[in-house]
């Protein structure tokens, strides 16, 4: 075991003094691997995210128990400035991007936190080669992009800030499946070629453990299963809860489809 | 915190809902009674403490907890933010002067009047408040305010000069003068002079002015005003009518505002143009946010923090022991004392956002969990 | 000649309406960066003009040198501001915070009081006196120079905010504080950083009244005013809506008063804010529900 990584050592949170989101979570992502953390909605896998980029306090969320280390470094004391210098991004749930700033000014605040230098002309070109669209655009306020540009902007300007460790909250929400795959094949990409950690938070867990090495479900504040991605997408209760259900019921639905399509052509 | 169970409505609507409360509300009462005796007799206390200007200082927090309270009907319950607050001070002089120092009419007469004139000009600057929103309409309302300065100066110069407007000060009612209790002047006249009287006048305008607008704001009305606060469209859709009730809420504020005007006019004597500077209002919303937004025991205790604490510091500065020795703040008395009252207003609202009132409900929560506080 | 007249009022309203829209650019600046509605610009502005009033006139300090000393003073008092007494309140209730800004002022007006007495002082004149005439209207010297300084400040505001780091990261905090926060943004540095530009306009601003108006005395702080009319005229959160909002409320405010009296100034200024908001209830370039108290 060493402690290069991401390591978040039972973690409890409360939002506002009193509700609590996390209680006694731990999770590794290890260096340069995927990991992925399912669960259902309020099952407090933004919180994490929180805790882990010092966003709680923004939230009135308070870290109440448990540590986090980042390369052997604590963090959970740390700033949201702090935590993106140590190599920590995020692209953030409901992309959260800056609406009234162009494409270009949304990629150059993900370099915010680093010097002035010309490498941040090349990776701001290096991120129009990965998505020629925002290249087009990028004189446009980001406000007025599609729903998949978007997302390529929040995952470009989290790139611009040469993270070691990128967090991606809720990648594929709202968005087609061509778009939700392309972006995955991007992070493994980027994991192969550039060995970046990646932690990808979904409720799409199809995708989600098709695409890495190891995951965990959160229910209600707390870890339930964990496991190497292979073994949980055979795991009956992550295939009941999180996979649509097997066998008998998966038929049933289909048939419900299939129904459905000759009903309305 | 001694938990409490409402089991029906009327409970709910109760005024007095725990005996603590009642408790409290007694002492109050108390107090109020005997303050006036006690801060009026001949008593010298130690280090000179200006023992009389503290019914000065009551008077005045009397007449401006009416309009504090007002104020804060209007921002902290329909959350309509107006600043066109001293421009109803001039509005209830003008009224004042108009009938009083013109005409002659009774105090006792101009004071329902200038409720009604408060009330319909109230309404009439509240038409804005159906377009404007938040900011726009706070800074729209400034525009009232300066209208009215000017229309104020016009109104002094042309019926009294440049000299400030003089107030006659009210004659007790005939029927009150006749109890015996009071000795007549020279003239057999009975009349609200000194600060010992006027308090007597004061304590029960306000009292039932304040009771009349919480009561307003606890009922129907003050559900449809926090319905509005929270979001006009929605609230609409509940079947309240927007128009009618911000136009109400303007109405109200502005009456009693209006009317505090008259009271302050008669209780200080002579008001002039520079009676009525723009930071009225900023002394106003001092009084509602330092008090405690959204509270009328808030603004009363707001309105109350404002006259006395400048009394007490200025006592303070002046003599208690070691300060009274650094010659600067001797030199510069007037501006320290400006100074102290803008740095505490600072401290206030850094260590306590909620107000006074919030200092109030932690030191009950801490009592009432006694001795399981922490 | 009523066409001199018109045209003499309009000249010396562009003058003016150069310092209202430094000041309002300020005011705008603090209120779309950190979300506080600042009642002490008035003062920040009075002061800098009662400095001027000392270096300046008093000393003698050349104009350049004298406007930067004053500019650069309030530019740290600002920062000074933020970490000592506006960080706290970060967050929190917005009246609540708006109210720490009237504290402000009240303590600058005592420290103004102690520093300057009460009494007021005479107009600056370390600028040339002289005067030209243009087409019958008579303009000193000293409003051209008060244009050309606005003017250059503005334009190196504007370019300051659309071009530089610091203002992306401006921008990026007033647009979503989260998101800047998410991306390392240091929220305290833009809030110090907006708070010394803005108390730097601010600053500007005083020096250039010192020159233009009659007399430097304890009722400067309506100017700082005028930012509200002028901001919001223009949309509050609107930078341009800042500049041509403060040109439009002078223009319209100096002309009405050279016409109907100077005592209806103040009613002039925000009348005209009142019409154009009737028609256009979120100024000309503003964005629409701005709070929810
Ligand atoms: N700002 C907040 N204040 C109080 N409680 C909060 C806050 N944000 C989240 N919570 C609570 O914390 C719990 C976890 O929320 P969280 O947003 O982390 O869930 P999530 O797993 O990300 O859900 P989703 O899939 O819907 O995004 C929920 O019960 C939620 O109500
Ligand atoms: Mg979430």
């Amino acid at each position: 075991m060493t402690d290069s990584g991401l390591l978040v050592a039972n973690l409890s949170v409360a939002y506002a003094g009193s509700v609590t989101a996390l209680r006694g979570v731990s999770l590794r992502v290890p260096r340069g691997s995927i990991v992925t953390v399912l669960g259902a909605n309020g099952a407090g896998k933004t919180t994490l995210v929180r805790a882990v980029t010092g966003l709680l306090f923004v939230h009135d969320g308070k870290i109440r128990e448990g540590t986090i280390t980042f390369n052997g470094k604590p963090i959970h004391t740390a700033s949201a400035t702090a935590v993106v210098k140590h190599g920590i991004c995020q692209v953030p749930e409901g992309r959260m991007l800056f609406p009234r700033l162009t494409a270009e000014e949304n990629l150059l605040c993900g370099a915010a936190t680093r010097r002035r230098s010309p490498e941040i002309d090349l990776d701001l070109e290096r991120v129009y080669q990965l998505f020629p669209v925002l290249g087009e655009r990028r004189r446009q306020p980001a406000g007025l992009l599609s729903g998949g540009e978007q997302q390529m902007l929040a995952v470009g300007r989290a790139l611009m800030a040469r993270p070691r460790l990128l967090i991606c909250d809720e990648l594929s929400l709202g968005l087609a499946p061509m778009v939700v795959a392309e972006l995955f094949r991007l992070l493994r990409q980027l994991n192969e070629t550039e060995e970046m950690s990646i932690l990808v938070i979904e409720q799409n867990a199809r995708v989600a453990l098709e695409n890495s090495h190891y995951g965990y479900v959160l229910e209600t504040g707390q870890m339930v299963v964990e496991g190497d991605s292979g073994t949980l997408r055979a795991d009956p209760h992550v295939q009941e809860l999180y996979l649509g259900g097997a066998g008998e019921a998966k038929a049933a639905y289909q048939a419900l489809v299939r129904q459905y399509r000759n009903a309305i052509a | 915190m001694r938990s409490r169970l409402v089991t029906d409505y009327r409970q709910d609507l109760a005024i007095f809902k725990t005996r603590p409360q009642k408790v409290i509300v007694a002492v109050v009462a108390g107090l109020a009674v005997a303050f006036p005796f006690v801060f009026s007799s001949d008593f010298t206390p130690p280090l000179g403490f200006p023992w009389r200007a503290w019914l000065t200082a009551a008077n005045l927090a009397l007449i401006a907890s009416i309009g504090a309270a007002a104020f804060n009907l209007l921002l902290g319950y329909t959350h309509q933010v107006s600043v066109a607050h001293a421009a109803f001070l001039m509005l209830g002089t003008m009224t004042a002067g108009y009938l009083g120092s013109i005409h002659h009419v009774s105090f006792w007469v101009i004071l329902p009047i200038s409720l009604l004139v408060g009330a319909v000009v109230g309404a009439l600057v509240g038409l804005p408040a159906l377009r404007f929103r938040g900011l726009y309409l706070l800074v729209a309302t400034f525009g009232v305010h300066f209208f009215f300065l000017q229309v104020y100066k016009t109104f002094q110069t042309s019926f009294f000069g440049f000299n400030a407007i003089r107030f006659p000060a009210p004659e007790v009612p005939v029927w009150l003068a006749q109890l015996g209790v009071f000795t007549p002047d020279a003239e057999g006249r009975v009349l609200i002079q000194g600060d010992f009287r006027w308090y007597w006048v004061l304590l029960p305008i306000a009292v039932l002015s304040i009771a009349y607008m919480s009561n307003v704001i606890r009922l129907r009305e003050g559900r449809a005003f926090r319905a509005i606060a929270q979001h006009d469209v929605s609230a609409s859709l509940t079947g309240i009518d927007v128009t009618a009730t911000k136009l109400r809420a303007f109405a109200i504020s502005s009456a009693f505002v209006t009317m505090s005007g008259v009271l302050g006019s008669y209780y200080l004597r002579a008001r002039g143009e520079d009676s009525f500077p723009f930071e009225v209002v900023l002394f106003y919303a001092i009084m509602v946010i330092v008090g405690g937004f959204s509270s009328t025991q808030g603004a009363v205790l707001g309105a109350l923090f404002f006259y006395f604490f400048p009394t007490f510091f200025d006592w303070f500065r002046s003599r208690a022991p070691v300060v009274r020795d650094i010659k600067f703040l001797q030199a510069y008395a007037n501006e320290i004392n400006l100074a102290g009252f803008g740095i505490l207003i600072i401290i206030v609202l850094v260590f306590r956002p909620g107000g006074l009132v919030g200092v109030w409900r932690s030191l009950k929560g801490y009592w009432g969990r006694w001795p399981f506080s922490t | 000649m009523p066409l001199d007249k018109f045209l003499q009022l309009l000249l010396s309203g562009i003058s003016l309406g150069a310092i209202y829209a430094l000041v309002a650019l300020g005011f705008v600046l603090v209120f779309k960066a950190t979300s506080v509605l600042n009642f002490a610009h008035g003062s920040f502005l009075m002061l800098a003009a009662y400095l001027t009033s000392t270096l300046l006139g008093s000393l003698g300090l050349p104009f350049a040198v004298g406007l930067l000393v004053v500019a650069l003073s309030l530019a740290v008092l600002g920062v000074v501001l933020h970490y000592t007494v506006m960080q706290w309140m970060v967050g929190k209730a917005f009246f609540s915070v708006v109210l720490v800004t009237v504290g402000m002022e009240i303590v600058i007006r005592a420290v103004i009081l102690v520093f300057w007495g009460p009494l007021e002082r005479g107009r600056v004149q370390g600028l040339p006196q002289g005067t030209f005439s243009v087409g019958g209207a008579v303009i000193p010297y000293v409003n051209l120079i008060i244009l050309a300084a606005a003017g250059i400040l503005v334009l190196a505001f504007l370019v300051f905010f659309n071009r530089s780091r610091m203002g992306l990261h401006m921008r990026a905090v007033a647009d979503n504080l989260e998101a800047a926060t998410a991306m390392g943004i240091d929220r305290n540095v833009v809030y110090a950083g907006a708070w010394a530009i803005g108390l730097l306009l601010a600053g500007v601003g005083g020096v250039l009244y010192a020159h233009f108006s009659p007399s430097v005395n304890l009722g400067l702080g309506v100017i700082g005013l005028r930012a509200f009319p002028a901001a919001i005229l223009g949309g509050i959160d609107s930078v341009p809506g800042a500049i041509v909002g403060g040109m439009i409320v002078a223009l319209v405010e100096n002309i009405g008063a050279g016409y109907l009296g100077a005592q209806w100034r103040d009613v002039i200024a925000f009348g005209i804010m009142f019409l154009v908001l009737l028609w256009r209830p979120s100024g000309l370039f503003g964005t629409k529900e701005l709070i929810r108290v």
